[in-house]
């Protein structure tokens, strides 16, 4: 039996390079032959399906596996949707990935039975590297930015552009090259490891390097049809189990990976990574703190009546992960062991 | 039979139904859907018809197509050309086959303008077409001209293809963009030659013409059509001072071209109504065989024909002449079926890696590659600009504008060949910018 | 009679469409010039802008003209073979062509009506950057263009069968000649 699996980022993307291609390979080489045997189909690049029809496919069955961003189907994910909002609080992607996925799998009945009515089970998610101010102009002080143009996709960075007093255009990041390079706006917030995925490095002049402006916290990158896990044998459900939080901590890895190469390019191509100084940290630092109120009312305007909950869930594990990823390091593979001992060891029962 | 010999029948029933004159959409819906359900499941196929064609239609990219049209189209109904049949007769009196070569040329041009192939061969072939035909040119020159010129739109920035592609080989999209400019011209250069050649060995294909115009009279013409020149500059001067993106270019034509026929008082709201009409039937006619085509890609993704494809290229990929002219052979069989951003999608996963261990230019080949596959939009016999162009000329037979396609066809074998024997062409301007 | 009717409602109904088709394109290039211009002269930004565009008035003005290029034979053929066969066996194989079509269109109706009804009773909408834009009701426009296009090939597959308009009245049938 294949399993088919349907990502719509192109095959570079840290989630298929470090995460599903070499688990599905490793997972692939270790069952042949056995009971529990395992192949896979592995549709990368929106070859089957893009950001909005993934959540159909998977509901359908027309593939087993997919990559999921719950902010695409905001209206039946109402409430994960709102973990993605999180963004300005989750500060690092290793701790925001296992916050995320405890959140997610432990804490969030509501996110489980909307995926559930899509007929959908999401083991987890991973997070992003941290998104940065990246301007097309010599960029010395915050006052410059009053009246300029931003671009971004998450509806926090719409406050928080507004609190800088920008404006903002709603672009998909395949335009924020062309976007940049004939000044139909002046800044992005983007990730680093965009300098290179979407050429960001072509064109951004300065990057503000002292202030991250938090991680995405909600990629799922294995949502499975229900059917197909509840037709897997007990030793495949383990074996995904203990393979999925692997492979979500080397994803959190390789953007911090590709970050370092996105920085080192803008850097050959002349780009300044400079300090904005006190004054935008404690801009930021008093944004964050508006954020919890802000999303939750976000959240109910659209619906998701019992995010409140979740949210402080979310806070509160964001904490003790942070101490987690304190504790043991930036390692992959003790991070991820980690995570299967608090969350997914509790799936398989 | 295995997944991948359904997949290939597929090709067969394709032209036998487009044989038996089933609508093209049609031809490429039946198959798909079949062709799913046998490979998958009928529920499968089921689903995919529920869920693919709203998303592919529901589309901001491709807003550019209709928008460009009815520029075009307002331009054309309001009289704004209709001066422009006798300009081209005083200024290109010497020129054999002189309005195709202005043509190619326009096409140049907008593509500057336009980040597609489709918008840029609707937007000249609405204006440049009835000037041609006005003039007694051959129909498979004229239409030729236009479904071919309009390929330039993904080769000459900016350029939707070359954006995804950049994103897919993680490249500079500055650099393909750059690159793309010399071959761009290369192949203005090789039509306009090509376009002089036959002509002037059979004048048939584009009365000449015998006067000899002074300067006077040259530019005495050249007064009556200056809005249109003043538009497609404004478009073009849009984007690159960033006031438009490339999608927001195709309404903001249409705007202008509005605004200057209104102030000719040459628009009506029959005329507007008239052009609206006319822009969308050419647009829902083209996108209902592009739904069948997105389809038929995901048929061809469940046969399995990718991976397929990818050991053909690693058994035949022995030099890396040999693994760009086996690419080529592929994309120009699927060219003649699929749409040209479908056939990227479905075999860039599986060509990139071969390609990074062959250690391969990624510019360079990706050049090459928007030319094989826009090479698709022309080959019969599912080439959507002859598609659009016979749309926008319904009285011209589709096989006509096939024939007058072919003969530039035969250019691109010269200009890719050119291509790939000297990849300085493509790489000597982003090397030195 | 009663047919007579019906093709009357018919052709009204994909005439209102295609007029619904003309005000999608228009607000179209009337919507993304107040952008370039509000995003250019007083630096504000008009919100979601890229996806009203693309629910509304692309899928709007695509699926309500499919019945409209069916009725005025717009859609691309090639009619190489079919033109040595006899006229009658020609028409009888343009009739069970439109028999297809109306097959095809019925079944993406169906279909697509399901998924309308799925995301209208969720309230689907998209998530912009300060409003939530309702994006279910563009999901009717694919069940009525395809199911009116349907309808559509249905009446011209009957002609074609009968070899004559049938059911329409002499000025009707001169404006459908003319088309
Ligand atoms: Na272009
Ligand atoms: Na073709």
């Amino acid at each position: 039996e294949t399993f088919k699996y349907s990502a719509w980022t192109p095959p570079p993307a840290p989630n298929n390079r470090l995460g599903t291609v070499p688990m599905f390979e490793k997972i692939t080489a270790e069952t042949a032959g056995t009971e529990n045997e395992m192949t896979f189909e592995n549709f990368m690049g929106g070859q089957v399906f893009n950001a909005f029809t993934t959540l159909a496919g998977l509901r359908d069955g027309v593939v087993d596996g997919g990559i999921l961003v719950p902010g695409y189907n905001s209206a039946e994910l109402k409430t994960h949707t709102t973990m993605g909002e999180l963004q300005a609080l989750a500060k690092e992607g290793y701790a925001a990935a296992g916050a995320g996925t405890e959140t997610l799998l432990l804490n969030c009945p509501e996110c489980l039975e909307e995926y559930g009515a899509q007929n959908v089970m999401p083991m987890g998610v991973y997070a992003t590297a941290p998104y940065h101010l990246m301007c097309n102009f010599d960029l010395t002080s915050m006052d410059q930015l009053q009246g300029k143009r931003s671009a971004e996709g998450n509806p926090m960075f719409n406050r928080w552009a507004a609190s800088l007093g920008m404006s903002r255009q709603g672009l998909p990041p395949n335009e924020f090259q062309q976007a940049l390079a004939r000044g139909t706006v002046d800044c992005v917030f983007a990730p680093k490891d965009w300098l290179v995925a979407f050429s960001l490095a072509d064109v951004v002049k300065t990057v503000v390097d002292d202030v991250s402006h938090g991680v995405f916290p909600a990629v799922v990158m294995m949502g499975v049809n229900k059917g197909t896990w509840d037709g897997m044998t007990p030793g495949r459900k383990e074996i995904f189990a203990r393979e999925i939080p692997q492979a979500i901590m080397n994803v959190v890895d390789g953007y911090y990976l590709d970050e370092v190469k996105g920085k080192d390019l803008a850097l050959a191509n002349g780009a300044k990574f400079i300090s904005l100084g006190d004054g935008f940290a404690q801009a930021w630092a008093d944004f964050q703190a508006s954020e919890r109120t802000e999303v939750i009312a976000a959240a109910e305007a659209r619906g998701a009546t019992g995010a409140a909950a979740a949210v402080d869930a979310n806070i509160a594990l964001l904490a003790e992960w942070e101490a987690i990823v304190e504790d043991v390091g930036k390692d992959p593979v003790l991070l991820a062991a980690r995570l299967h001992e608090r969350v997914f060891a509790t799936l398989v029962d | 039979m295995s997944n991948l010999a359904i997949g290939f029948s597929g090709f067969l029933a394709i032209v036998a139904l487009i044989g038996l004159r089933v609508p093209v959409g049609l031809a490429l819906l039946i198959v798909a859907f079949f062709g799913i359900s046998i490979v998958t499941s009928p529920g499968i196929a089921f689903s995919l018809v529920r869920v693919v064609p709203f998303d592919f239609v529901a589309n901001w990219d491709l807003s550019a197509i209709p928008m460009f049209l009815l520029m075009g189209a307002i331009a054309h109904r309001s009289g704004m050309t209709s001066s422009l049949f006798d300009v081209a007769r005083l200024w290109l009196s010497g020129l054999p086959g002189g309005l195709a070569v202005a043509t190619n040329f326009a096409c140049a041009g907008f593509s500057s303008a336009s980040g597609s192939s489709l918008a840029t061969t609707m937007a000249v072939g609405r204006i440049a077409i009835p000037e041609m035909r006005k003039y007694k040119y051959d129909d498979g020159l004229a239409c030729g001209i236009v479904a071919c010129g309009g390929t330039l739109g993904v080769l000459i920035p900016p350029s939707i293809i070359l954006v995804i592609y950049g994103i897919f080989a993680e490249v500079s999209v500055a650099k393909l963009f750059i690159a793309g400019i010399i071959p761009g011209l290369l192949t203005a250069g090789i039509y306009t030659a090509q376009i002089i050649i036959r002509c002037k060995l059979d004048p048939s294909l584009a009365p000449p013409v015998d006067e000899k115009p002074t300067w006077a009279e040259r530019f005495a013409a050249l007064a009556e059509i200056w809005p249109l020149p003043l538009l497609i500059l404004a478009v073009i001067g849009g984007i690159y001072s960033g006031i438009a993106t490339p999608t927001e270019a195709g309404a903001l034509g249409a705007f202008l071209a509005l605004l200057i026929a209104l102030a000719q008082r040459r628009m009506t709201l029959a005329i507007f109504r008239e052009a609206a009409r006319e822009s969308i039937v050419a647009t829902a006619a083209v996108f209902f065989v592009a739904v069948g085509a997105v389809l038929l890609t995901r048929f061809m993704a469940f046969s399995g024909v990718p991976m397929y494809l990818a050991s053909l290229v690693a058994d035949f990929g022995v030099s890396h002449l040999a693994i760009i002219l086996t690419i080529m052979v592929i994309y120009l069989i699927l060219g003649m079926f699929l749409d040209p951003l479908g056939m990227m999608l479905l075999t860039l996963p599986v060509f990139l890696p071969l390609l990074i261990a062959a250690d391969m230019d990624l510019i360079w080949f990706g050049i090459l590659m928007v030319k094989f596959i826009e090479i698709g939009l022309i080959t019969p016999p599912v080439g959507l600009n002859v598609y659009a162009v016979k749309l926008m000329q319904p009285e011209i037979p589709l096989q006509k504008i096939f024939r007058g396609a072919v003969w530039f066809l035969l250019s691109e074998v010269l200009i890719v060949g050119l291509l790939i024997v000297f990849p300085i062409i493509t790489l000597w301007l982003p090397s030195v910018m | 009679m009663m047919y007579r009717v019906f093709r009357r409602a018919l052709d009204a109904a994909i005439s209102a469409a295609m007029a619904v088709a003309e005000i999608a394109m228009a607000l179209m290039m009337l919507h993304v010039v107040l952008q370039i211009a509000m995003r250019g002269i007083f630096r504000i930004s008009i919100d979601s802008v890229p996806e009203i565009v693309a629910f509304y008035y692309m899928a709007g003005m695509i699926f309500l003209s499919f019945a409209y290029v069916t009725r005025e034979d717009g859609h691309i053929s090639a009619s190489l073979f079919t033109d040595m066969l006899p006229r009658r066996a020609n028409e009888l194989l343009q009739g069970l062509i439109f028999v297809v079509l109306a097959i095809g269109m019925g079944l993406f109706a169906w279909e697509t009506l399901h998924e309308a009804i799925r995301m209208t009773r969720i309230g689907e909408f998209h998530q912009g950057a300060s409003i939530n834009l309702p994006k279910w009701p563009t999901r009717w426009f694919a069940p009525i263009g395809c199911g009116l296009m349907a309808l559509s090939a249905l009446v011209l597959a009957l002609d074609k069968i009968v070899g004559r308009p049938v059911g329409m009245t002499p000025s009707a049938v001169t404006h459908a000649a003319k088309g």
